[in-house]
């Protein structure tokens, strides 16, 4: 459960500021690549590139702890639902799709796990996080087009 | 019968696979460690390799371009690892994935240096938004 702390105080806060500075660099590197590497081979390279921190994190002890089958399952879910997501976007580039369409259409995707996390996991947010949700979702609509 | 335009249907298969993968972010770091969660993630990803293998291409791309992507994957797979320590440490699915999707915004602001970019008008009221987004969702 996520406390009344102060956010500032909290590690989720920080550990997703940091996501957001990796998926950054991200981006970036993966433009510079793009203007020769295709996306399809791109995915195939990104997942190699991902691969060594998998391996390493391999040597710490709470990644080798099996306890829960049910936690690899939805982990390896995960990983598979994501290329497919990827792999779909490429194909709907692919036929023909208006990229700024697509590309917004796609970027939405926080709404459908903020939709999920309310009926699945009952989450409930105040109402100005409810707020923050909007307004990210508006940031990221002014990004993809 | 309703009939959908292909990249339509591929955009919502992306949307809603995008989406599904928020809820699976948190369902799996609510069992097992982030840490653990990253190397399952990083196998799920390996699984679909032979549909992207692009064979003898490969060589032809320039090792700067390749090293490039490389350095874009390692970046991915630390900011997923991150997103799901954020998860396993209590943050709630619904204000972490709308937080951490807001990283264009860093892009935008770091482009202009990397890239030679300017921000646009569209750019700046993303960056507005983001930065309100995060202040917001951390309250």
């Amino acid at each position: 459960m996520q406390t009344s702390e102060p956010a500032l105080k909290t590690r989720w806060f920080w550990y997703s500021i940091v996501t957001v500075i990796g998926w950054a660099g991200w981006a970036l590197f993966l433009k510079l690549g793009s203007e020769e590497i295709p996306s399809d081979a791109s995915l195939f390279l990104q997942t190699a590139g991902m691969t060594p921190l998998a391996v390493l994190l391999l040597f710490n002890r709470s990644a080798r702890e099996v306890k829960d089958k049910k936690g690899i399952v939805y982990s390896i879910l995960n990983g598979a639902i994501t290329g497919v997501g990827i792999l779909a976007l490429l194909a709907a580039y692919r036929s023909g799709g208006n990229t700024s369409v697509v590309s917004v259409t796609s970027s939405l995707y926080p709404l459908v796990t903020f939709a999920l996390a309310l009926v699945v996991l009952h989450e409930r947010l105040t109402k100005k996080q409810t707020l923050g949700v909007v307004l990210a979702t508006a940031s990221i609509v002014l990004f993809s087009i | 019968m309703i009939h959908l335009a292909p990249w339509l249907v591929y955009t919502l298969i992306a949307l809603v696979s995008f989406g599904v993968a928020g809820l699976l972010q948190k369902l799996s770091t609510d069992r097992v460690s982030a840490e653990c969660a990253v190397v399952w993630l990083v196998i799920g990803f390996v699984i679909l390799e032979p549909l992207v293998y692009p064979g003898a291409a490969l060589r032809q791309y320039s090792v700067r371009s390749i090293a490039f992507v490389l350095l874009a994957g390692i970046l991915n797979a630390a900011g997923t690892w991150t997103v799901l320590a954020a998860m396993r440490s209590g943050g709630k699915a619904s204000v972490v994935v709308p937080m951490t999707a807001v990283y264009p915004m860093v892009v935008c602001l770091i482009a202009p240096i990397f890239l030679h970019e300017h921000i646009t008008l569209l750019q700046g009221a993303g960056i507005t938004c983001g930065l309100g987004a995060i202040f917001l969702l951390a309250s």
